[in-house]
């Protein structure tokens, strides 16, 4: 996928025609070999993450096939990942950097025309700055789920 | 102890610009009054305010080097007309600052001089800031 929209929860005001506006969304585009910088370390996170996930299922599966009992699945099915998920997943696994990951994803979307406000205004670092943290973590789960997984 | 802001962030349609320390002025866009005296006779005089609205428009104004984003960025901010808007944002440890200059115009025409130690002078005009 070569972009996508992410619809904001909480206010976000930015300049446009000469006026500040509320933002509904934001359109953000696949990032590319130029930021291959911020994207290994970023996918490194996500791929121990989802590890770490699989590793927790299967100690399960062992430990409770031991007690006979019936064990409920946690571990994450990268088809059927999220953005809130995916964000879970990397705030509970061990091991895992998460401001990297938050930092790493914020640098592409604000880098120049890799996203846009309303389809219109590019998206800057002093409005990312200005978002809500459950928008910060809304945007960084939708990249990570959109452009992210499906590359691994 | 009170602390000068000298600091200030500077957005223009949500990008921040680097500018040069210790030249950024703006106005509130409050405007300018008169007072005049209407005599009322034996001596005294009666006080007539007025606000001349044709005032009422702020200005913000600093300086930038001479970079390839800024020439380029000025002349692209000139040609937006007065579809600009202009932000300021300084923190003190008494306080924060914000002001937004809506409708904001280059009025001048920026002279870009080339060299080691010249600057880019450029003045908006505005509605009045909020």
């Amino acid at each position: 996928m070569s972009e996508y929209r992410y619809i904001l929860v909480d206010d976000l005001e930015y300049a446009a025609s000469g006026e500040m506006q509320k933002a509904q969304f934001i359109d953000m585009q696949a990032p590319n070999a130029k930021f291959l910088e911020h994207l290994s370390p970023i996918r490194q996170e996500v791929m121990k993450a989802l590890n770490w996930s699989t590793q927790r299922d299967e100690f399960k599966k062992t430990s409770n096939a031991e007690t006979d009992e019936k064990v409920d699945t946690n571990s994450v099915d990268v088809d059927e990942v999220d953005a809130k998920v995916m964000m879970t997943t990397l705030d509970l696994a061990e091991g895992v950097d998460v401001f990297k990951v938050l930092l790493g994803v914020s640098t592409i979307v604000t880098s120049k025309k890799m996203a846009k406000v309303d389809g219109e205004t590019n998206f800057t670092k002093p409005l990312y700055d200005n978002m809500s943290i459950k928008d910060i973590y809304g945007l960084t789960g939708t990249f990570l789920v959109n452009f992210i997984l499906p590359s691994l | 102890m009170a602390t000068q802001l000298a600091d200030a962030t500077v957005l223009i349609n949500n990008q921040p610009f680097a500018i040069v320390p210790n030249t950024l002025v703006f106005t509130e866009g409050q405007g300018e009054q008169t007072i005049k005296a209407a005599s009322i006779g034996g001596g005294q005089v009666e006080q007539i305010f007025a606000n001349d609205i044709e005032t009422n428009f702020s200005m913000v104004k600093f300086e930038l080097y001479a970079t390839h984003d800024s020439i380029e960025d000025t002349k692209s901010i000139k040609s937006n007309q007065n579809n600009n808007v202009v932000q300021i944002l300084g923190n003190t440890p008494e306080g924060t600052i914000t002001r937004t200059f809506t409708q904001a115009a280059l009025l001048n025409d920026p002279e870009k001089a080339l060299g080691t130690d010249t600057t880019i002078p450029v003045e908006f005009k505005s509605n009045p800031a909020i």
